[in-house]
């Protein structure tokens, strides 16, 4: 005799909202532990959600379609099937008006049903005086919520500076959250995408129609992806002393080996490719720039995890080659396709794209000759690559035809300075302008 | 901070003394001398000052004690004042509960604080109380002192360290010194208090030395002092130990992690406000200490400072104790089963995630 509520989960660090695309469980059927009832669209990809608690459906609150906000009761099951959750069902209903309303700035949310558990809500969170305390048992079985390992100092912390928990990974034993990783979510913001600001221009441009008038068209509202790079792209751009280094290659054996590669078996390698194996083979000679910053601490990792920027519609995602210094570069372009793959179609698994130790953004496709890109925290670096271009180069005390690519690095002056950016760019040059090293 | 300076220069061995009363004046208002001479000036100031203290103990007058800290007080005032005894911990302990119980002040000597365990009975039971059981007729003004921690190679059962065992009873005062300024103030103090007080040294730092003020001070019971200051993690330290996370701090310091090494300085009545008020600051602590991990000085302040300051932590407190076995002989262990500076380096990273 008892009744569990599916409450809306935060499948992202910063999801407050999202939409239920599909139901994969109908009322009446019989739930797992561990089965997967729904897709959810989240603001950065469509993810599987997976009941933490079996059961009998008893009623979809939430159709298909429609947006869920976290913490809202999407479904009610009942522990043996045919029994009443009618009691269950309006309190759910209730609550989710509460949420929905509290989330378009009504009323506001309701109190978490125990004050003894930090509940996402999109309220703000508690204040000190009302500080989450921690006690896991007791959490109320019936409305199964999300609790946090966090320290006590953590805890205060981000119920005095207004942090939502749900946003902030733990970096301490078991997933731990610390003050640290509180200290550093507020200053760097959460969410973890953003880089260069790539734009996914179309090839060929369309004239679109100004208004005669002159007038302004009426606001577009940013999605929530847009919300979340604007955020964090200005944080970046506003908190880190950025500094760039710009390096010209000499690309001709570069632009040769693309070649090469496609005649010997019709293998696609891209320039981006050939740059991100070298980036990461110049990552294990200067480690300083394989790091992340945490306000006291640098932290170097000793695996190249590399972000690359992709433009998907309406923004960018940097999903993560991991381990780019033990894969080939045959490994690398297909992974990057893959994923890119993936995040045009909003498929990206949060392990994709949450992470990496250094960024590459690519906007060769466009031609440009060069441009900086914005440094994607608390990583410390940032490579944009731009196009291979015709210039002439000097060989030999002789003007000659070449190509030539330029590489930006942006590095934070913070944690490295402009001597290790300028070795690891020549380290880059050296590896680019003599490649066969790239292929073995 | 209180003076907690290397010394300008060392004692010369050759020309100046390492033990006795006397401390070499260096001109300005400061002395020169070592935590063994550091309590020799306090009997000797306080034995001058008060004509009812007297020293007793094994070896305590003709050989000038077993570590020299009684040094020339025989010398100074007579056999009435500095007397001798047979190997009678448990005789003379209750001879000087005695003694204060009739208006003297007792300074006894353990030769080692392991032999007070023959005198536990007249420590726990008698001298701590004695005052309350009359009606407060009788307290009892005794110090009782000693080397106390683990030797170089004494093995098990000369290597007790005693801190938590005696701040266990009520009645008892411990205190449990890290450099002579501190171990001169303190011992004044604790001639001129009214309880009994039990008065920890640690031999292997009798040779440390400091300068000092040549003018009189006294440090109050209670009274931590930060012997390092820093904004990463708390290293809760006394007497040996406090050296052993200095050293730490500086290997700590060069991988950017910064320690405030906090030493209490009497056990009991314990600073937590000290050390809480570090923790505040950087939300972390690690206690080192001589005694064992059980009911030690570090379970102590972990429990305090959960109840005082439970909101600030950001780590589980650590503790670096002696390892809970039976002192070894061999050198290679007895370095393993000490809170060495090795171990500190260790629990502080642990505690800053590190």
């Amino acid at each position: 005799m008892a009744t569990i509520d599916l409450t809306v989960p935060a499948k992202s660090p910063t999801m407050t909202e999202g939409t239920i695309v599909a139901w994969r469980v109908k009322a009446g059927d019989l739930v797992k532990s561990g089965q997967v009832v729904a897709e959810i669209q989240t603001d950065k990809a469509v993810v599987e959600w997976e009941a933490l608690d079996g059961g009998t459906v008893a009623e979809l609150l939430i159709p298909a379609g429609s947006i869920a906000y976290v913490n809202q009761v999407a479904a009610v099951l009942t522990s043996k099937p045919g029994e009443s959750a009618a009691a269950a069902i309006a309190k759910a209903r209730e609550l989710n008006a509460q949420l929905a309303a509290a989330a378009k700035g009504g009323a506001p949310a309701p109190a978490p049903a125990a004050p003894a558990t930090v509940v996402l809500t999109p309220a703000p969170m508690p204040t000190a005086a009302s500080a989450p305390a921690l006690h896991p048992q007791a959490a109320p079985a019936a409305a199964p919520q999300k609790q946090y390992r966090i320290t006590p100092v953590a805890a205060r912390f981000a119920a005095q500076h207004g942090l939502d928990l749900a946003k902030v990974r733990g970096t301490g034993p078991s997933g731990r959250i610390t003050l640290r990783d509180v200290e550093e979510a507020r200053r760097a913001g959460t969410a973890l995408i953003g880089a260069a600001p790539a734009a996914g221009a179309p090839a060929k441009a369309k004239l679109k129609p100004f208004r005669a008038d002159g007038a302004p068209s009426a606001d577009q509202a940013m999605s929530a992806m847009r919300q979340v790079i604007a955020k964090r792209l200005a944080e970046s751009k506003a908190t880190i002393p950025h500094f760039t280094v710009t390096e010209a290659v000499d690309a001709g054996a570069l632009a040769a080996i693309k070649d090469q590669c496609a005649a010997y078996d019709g293998v696609k390698v891209t320039v981006n490719d050939l740059v991100v194996r070298a980036a990461a083979l110049a990552l294990r000679i200067h480690p300083r720039l394989n790091a992340t910053f945490h306000g006291t601490a640098v932290r170097q990792y000793d695996s190249a995890d590399i972000c690359v920027a992709v433009a998907i519609p309406d923004g960018l995602i940097t999903p993560i080659v991991a381990k780019a210094h033990a894969k080939s570069v045959r490994q690398i372009g297909d992974e990057v396709r893959a994923l890119a793959k993936k995040a045009a179609e909003g498929r990206l698994q949060p392990h994709e794209f949450q992470g990496g130790s250094f960024t590459v953004s690519n906007l060769g496709m466009f031609g440009v000759e060069s441009f900086t890109a914005i440094i994607n925290p608390p990583q410390v670096a940032i490579l944009a690559v731009a196009g291979i271009k015709d210039e002439p180069v000097v060989r030999g005390g002789q003007v000659v035809a070449g190509k030539v690519l330029r590489l930006t690095l942006s590095a934070d002056h913070r944690a490295v300075d402009g001597a290790d950016a300028a070795a690891f760019l020549r380290t880059l040059r050296e590896l680019l302008e003599a490649p066969a090293g790239l292929l073995v | 901070m209180t003076a907690f300076l290397k010394p300008r220069r060392p004692i010369d061995l050759k020309r100046e003394p390492i033990n006795g009363y006397k401390g070499i004046p260096l001109g300005d208002g400061s002395q020169l001398l070592n935590l063994r001479m550091a309590i020799c000036q306090a009997l000797y100031e306080e034995m001058k000052r008060d004509p009812t203290i007297f020293v007793m103990g094994e070896e305590v007058a003709q050989y000038n004690g077993a570590y020299k800290v009684t040094k020339d007080l025989l010398k100074k005032f007579g056999e009435q004042r500095v007397i001798d005894t047979p190997i009678t911990e448990g005789g003379f302990t209750g001879l000087a509960v005695g003694a204060a119980m009739t208006g003297l002040r007792p300074v006894i000597e353990y030769m080692s604080w392991n032999f007070s365990f023959v005198a536990f009975d007249q420590i726990v039971s008698n001298a701590s109380k004695m005052c309350y059981m009359t009606g407060g007729m009788f307290p009892i003004p005794l110090v009782m002192r000693g080397p106390n921690g683990a030797g170089p190679r004494v093995s098990s059962q000369h290597s007790h360290a005693v801190e938590a065992l005696y701040s266990h009873f009520p009645g008892l005062t411990v205190v449990s010194p890290s450099t002579p300024y501190d171990a001169k103030g303190l011992m004044k103090t604790a001639l001129r208090g009214h309880n009994p007080v039990c008065f920890l040294e640690n031999e292997m730092i009798y040779g440390l030395e400091q300068e000092i003020p040549v003018e009189e001070y006294l440090i109050p019971f209670g009274k931590g002092d930060i012997k390092r200051v820093g904004g990463d993690c708390t290293v809760v330290a006394v007497s040996r130990s406090v050296h052993w996370a200095l050293e730490a701090a500086e290997q700590l310091a060069r991988e950017g992690i910064e320690c405030e090494v906090v030493d209490p300085r009497t056990v009991k009545p314990l600073d937590i406000e000290l050390i809480a008020a570090s923790v505040r600051k950087t939300h972390r602590c690690v206690v080192v200490e001589e005694c064992y991990r059980t009911g030690g000085i570090g379970a102590e302040v972990a429990a305090q400072l959960m109840e005082l300051c439970f909101d600030e932590l950001d780590a589980p407190v650590g503790r670096v104790t002696t390892t809970e076995n039976p002192m070894p002989y061999a050198a290679n262990l007895e370095h393993e089963t000490l809170p060495k500076p090795h171990r500190i380096v260790q629990a502080v990273k642990l505690a800053c995630y590190r």
